[in-house]
């Protein structure tokens, strides 16, 4: 009797870290969840919120109800995806990296959001260093302010302002009007377009790298 | 009063030379076939096992890794991953 109890109560406590942890291997995930499984849905929301609390520690700008619906959002987006999965991972790290995403993604967002826009024009009218580079790092950074000028259409000039200074993807993509994949081409393009500009001015990667790496003094 | 930041129009550029380092940096990391963030995204998990089990990268990965010298957002996202499933990164990442 005592036994049996207590055999019950291992099988108890087995079935409820199941439901915590979820099922094993990335099969029973997607089966789960394909069949919507309130076990497997809250296993998997548990677990990625977990993992975002851990990634995003120490953070002065996340509190947990924020943790809170960034798991959900993301249990919410990965249902909509499963089947771009493609099975060369562990299907749970695969869904973490869409959670990470997601938080890191809403907490650019607000951040840029909530900044005072005196810190753009403070940005915008910062003393260049020119007397503090060495000269072949100065002859690459003309060169490469003329490229800018010369080869770059005003879209990619815009795009390419606003990775410098730091405007994120997702707020790019929404002031443009244009997807994240879309941005990115645009700045692809014009990477490249500088690179063969900046060439065809005597600066190759191999002669760029040492101009970077110059000692400034 | 904190108005919301807008994002700089094409005309306000006026890059530092700290930014033009950094973009001269991007260009010499640039490739002429690059992934997206998108894919990134489906690629990201696979990328951290192989730097965690130090496995040599097949070409699939290694335009993970290109990516992630060029994108500071995933670059971000790869190593808040790596908290987040509890993985030490070697220090070469």
């Amino acid at each position: 009797m005592i036994r049996r109890n207590g055999g019950r109560r291992r099988l108890e406590c087995l079935a409820m870290q199941t439901a915590m942890i979820g099922p094993a291997g990335n099969d029973a995930w997607i089966e789960g969840l394909a069949a919507g499984r309130g076990e497997t849905t809250a296993a998997l929301r548990d677990r990625l919120r977990r993992g975002l609390a851990a990634a995003l520690a120490g953070r002065s700008d996340v509190d947990d109800a924020d943790l809170d619906d960034f798991a959900q959002d993301a249990v919410m987006r990965i249902l909509d995806r499963l089947d771009t999965f493609r099975g060369d991972s562990a299907f749970t790290t695969w869904a973490m990296a869409i959670a990470v995403r997601i938080g890191l993604t809403a907490l650019r967002r607000r951040r840029w959001r909530s900044e005072p826009i005196d810190t753009v024009a403070e940005e915008l009218v910062a003393p260049e260093s020119s007397d503090s580079v060495s000269a072949s790092r100065h002859e690459l950074i003309t060169a490469l302010r003329r490229a800018i000028d010369e080869v770059l259409t005003s879209h990619q000039r815009r795009v390419i302002s606003a990775e410098l200074q730091g405007v994120p993807m997702v707020v790019l993509s929404e002031e443009l009007g244009a997807t994240p994949g879309a941005i990115y081409k645009a700045s692809h393009d014009a990477r490249k377009k500088l690179k063969t500009a900046l060439a065809r001015m005597g600066f190759d990667v191999e002669s760029m790298n040492e101009s970077l790496s110059g000692d400034s003094r | 009063m904190n108005r919301c930041r807008a994002i700089p129009d094409e005309g306000a550029m006026k890059p530092t030379d700290d930014q033009l380092n950094e973009l001269a940096r991007l260009i010499g990391e640039t490739s002429e076939e690059e992934i997206d963030c998108a894919e990134l995204l489906q690629r990201i998990a696979p990328y951290l096992k192989a730097v965690t089990d130090r496995d040599e990268l097949c070409e699939r990965l290694r335009q993970v890794a290109q990516h992630l010298k060029i994108c500071p957002e995933c670059h971000e996202e790869f190593l808040a991953l790596a908290k987040a499933e509890g993985i030490e990164l070697p220090d070469c990442t």
